[in-house]
């Protein structure tokens, strides 16, 4: 997963790859199933069912309402659902003999590194900039989660990030406040915007 | 013949209304420059322009949104043929043949033939689209709880043909969408339901913000994995339209493949890659040159083409007749008209049937648009390839953020994030955001009406099976189980013959 990682990965001469899906003709794709994370996933599914069980046993059921299957059912079938299908997967990751090599995930473009530490970079920027919406205003969380997503995706010409900042900051902020008429916290800008008299 | 004559003129009539040609030129070129980003499909454009919807009518919503999804199936094509890379899955077809023809020199039939595919395909299908929808919407008035109960039954036998290869990740994810629909009040005695204690979800969870995070920001978090650029157009770029005799030539194959694709989108969980495939096939077969499949065929473009299109048509015929959504557009199509307090169900077109005009506005008006200028916006889209990738994922994520803002907050935008991480690890490793995202939009009429029915029919299950309309449809929604089933496993023998031993490595 991790950059510094280095992951086998199965090529699936499948008929998509064969006239070039994802990667155009001549290319085939990269498979990359990591068994252990797919383990996790499987383990993490069989608690979450059991999880979801524990809490749909100890809903409440009020008397005196005719229901024959009552609100704990479908909560207690998707638990039971949950864990027996966590546990397939993860009896049959087990059995699987190599460390990759299945082809039911969405591969990487091939030839291309790939790194899910960037992904991950991504997601926490995502939440930083939701928090910063709010605290900051829309205007400022934005000029500072474009260019630092654009950073960590490997833009470096200046020209460019600065520019795409700006203009889009500019333009959605335009087009919510002015042809929606929906109100963007604007953070510390609010009394300067007040100032001279702006629509906030 | 007389509600035909209704739909399609009703339509037609939109066309009065000059707001709605604003949102549909914006809707077409908007499809179509998504459609010629690769990896940034129909589905993805959706998600980033729902929460917009909201300031439109529920008609006007309708008729920009499938506007998108016309503009996104022709603009699929362009990168297809010019280099070699399929906007969506069914576009694999077009590369096959069109980026043989552009290497040949002969980018103007393959780009004409993508054209005349797309389009005839699309404005064909909308007739067809309007002969079937209407008998199924006229059943709604035959539809009581069990019966309703055993639609949204047959919605998640549908399930399965989106699981991907993995059935048991499939029932996993669709699972996962089913419990997001148990959250908040029990809908028969009112207890609240995994809510503990936060206000925000007693009265359960927005589907909008699950199902743009489960299938557009999930995607777009995968795709900032890599670093790259899309590709660059190689070699001379004619235009050249193709001859009256190449047209002619390929008008059966165009046909054909407008009837199989309105009918196979129509097949919940089948969409516009199975009826493409299929088109192409039967192209093959009906062909004089089926020699040249493979190698650059014009039949085949257009069968390929005209397929995808009329998907778009036959999707709508279960979402909007039955208010069963059979693909991931079709789910965000929901989506935004529960924006607009609208419940999607059988009764959804009977009691709100300017909806359908809304959709043949949508789909007639793009198609017209893209008849006057798609040949020239081909040779536009050229260009658009050369957009920085990054720049576009990076917008496109705070493009989502924004939106989910504007629709519900702060706890929106968190929702959304929490189900595009949750989505990101699913599609991953193979389990289906689509079947996810379907569970959630049917989990909580699936669960009220099979309570409700059965209170109804005096705790008989049997009761339900018993009813003519119930029992049909519940046959059917075997019979699709069975098909999916058996499509699953023909797909997983496929992919474990084709595995290789791991070769190369990927850091």
């Amino acid at each position: 997963m991790g950059r510094g990682k280095r992951s086998h990965a199965t090529i699936c001469a499948s008929d998509r790859a064969a006239v070039g899906a994802v990667g155009g003709p001549g290319r085939t794709e990269v498979y990359p199933l990591d068994r252990r994370v797919d383990l996790a996933l499987a383990v993490s599914v069989m608690i979450l069912g059991a999880l979801v069980l524990i809490i749909s046993l100890n809903t409440s059921v009020p008397p005196r309402v005719i229901d024959p299957l009552g609100p704990r059912f479908v909560p207690s079938f998707l638990g039971a659902v949950f864990a027996v299908g966590g546990g397939v997967i993860a009896a049959r990751t087990l059995l699987r003999r190599e460390l990759h090599g299945s082809a039911e995930g969405e591969p990487d473009e091939v030839g291309v590194p790939a790194s899910g530490s960037s992904a991950m970079a991504t997601m926490g920027l995502s939440v930083l900039y939701m928090l910063a919406i709010p605290t900051v205003g829309y205007i400022f969380g934005t000029l500072l989660f474009v260019p630092a997503a654009l950073w960590l995706m490997k833009v470096r010409r200046m020209r460019t990030i600065v520019a795409t900042s700006m203009v889009y900051t500019a333009a959605t902020y335009a087009l919510f406040a002015y042809v929606a008429g929906v109100d963007l916290p604007l953070g510390p800008l609010a009394e300067l915007v007040g100032v001279f008299g702006l629509p906030r | 013949m007389e509600a035909f004559g209704e739909t399609l003129f009703g339509g037609i009539g939109l066309f009065g209304d000059p707001i709605l040609w604003v949102l549909l030129i914006v809707g077409t070129i908007l499809g179509v420059i998504v459609g010629a980003l690769p990896g940034i499909g129909a589905t993805v454009t959706y998600g980033l322009v729902l929460p917009f919807t909201f300031l439109m009518s529920p008609v006007e919503a309708v008729a920009f949104l499938l506007a998108i999804a016309v503009g996104n199936q022709y603009g699929n094509s362009i990168p297809a043929i010019l280099i070699g890379v399929p906007g969506s899955p069914a576009t694999i077809l077009t590369v096959l043949e069109g980026f043989q023809l552009h290497k040949r020199g002969e980018t103007g039939l393959a780009l004409g033939m993508a054209y005349l595919g797309a389009l005839g395909g699309q404005i064909v299908s909308v007739f067809f689209f309007i002969a079937l929808v209407i008998p199924l919407a006229g059943l709604a008035y035959v539809f009581l709880t069990p019966e309703l109960f055993a639609l949204y039954l047959l919605g998640m036998a549908c399930i399965v043909s989106l699981t991907g290869l993995s059935i048991w990740k499939g029932i996993v994810a669709a699972a996962l969408g089913l419990l997001v629909g148990v959250i908040g009040l029990d809908p028969v005695t009112i207890t609240p339901r995994f809510d503990f204690g936060f206000r925000e979800l007693r009265n359960g969870l927005d589907p909008e913000p699950v199902i743009i995070g489960l299938l557009a920001l999930s995607e777009l978090f995968r795709q900032s994995r890599q670093v790259f650029q899309w590709g660059e157009v190689r070699g001379a770029v004619s235009t050249k339209f193709p001859s009256v005799k190449q047209i002619r030539r390929v008008t059966p194959s165009l046909l054909l493949g407008t009837v199989t694709g309105t009918l196979i989108g129509a097949i919940p969980g089948a969409g516009g890659t199975t009826g493409a495939m299929i088109s192409y096939q039967q192209a093959k077969i009906i062909s004089k040159h089926p020699e040249e499949f493979g190698h650059g065929s014009i039949e085949g473009i257009a069968a390929n083409e005209a397929a995808q299109n009329a998907a778009n048509s036959g999707e709508l015929i279960p979402t909007l007749g039955l208010g069963i959504p059979v693909s991931g557009t079709t789910v965000l199509l929901l989506s935004a008209l529960t924006l607009h307090g609208l419940v999607p169900g059988p009764q959804l077109a009977t009691t709100r049937p300017e909806l359908l005009n809304g959709a043949v506005a949508g789909l007639l008006g793009a198609t017209l648009l893209l008849i006057v200028t798609g040949w020239w916006m081909a040779r536009w889209m050229i260009k658009i390839v050369a957009i920085d990738r990054s720049v576009v994922l990076v917008l496109s994520i705070a493009l989502v953020i924004l939106g989910m803002y504007t629709l519900g907050g702060v706890f929106a935008v968190l929702v959304c994030l929490i189900f595009g991480v949750i989505g990101y690890f699913m599609i991953r490793y193979g389990y289906s955001v689509a079947a996810a995202a379907l569970a959630a939009i049917l989990s909580a009429p699936f669960e009220r009406t099979l309570r409700q029915g059965l209170n109804l029919m005096d705790n008989s299950l049997i009761s339900f099976v018993t009813r003519p309309v119930t029992a049909v449809i519940l046959l059917i929604a075997a019979a699709v189980l069975i098909f999916g089933v058996a499509q699953l496993r023909s797909q997983r023998r496929e992919a474990s013959a084709s595995h290789i031993p791991p070769t190369q490595q990927s850091s």
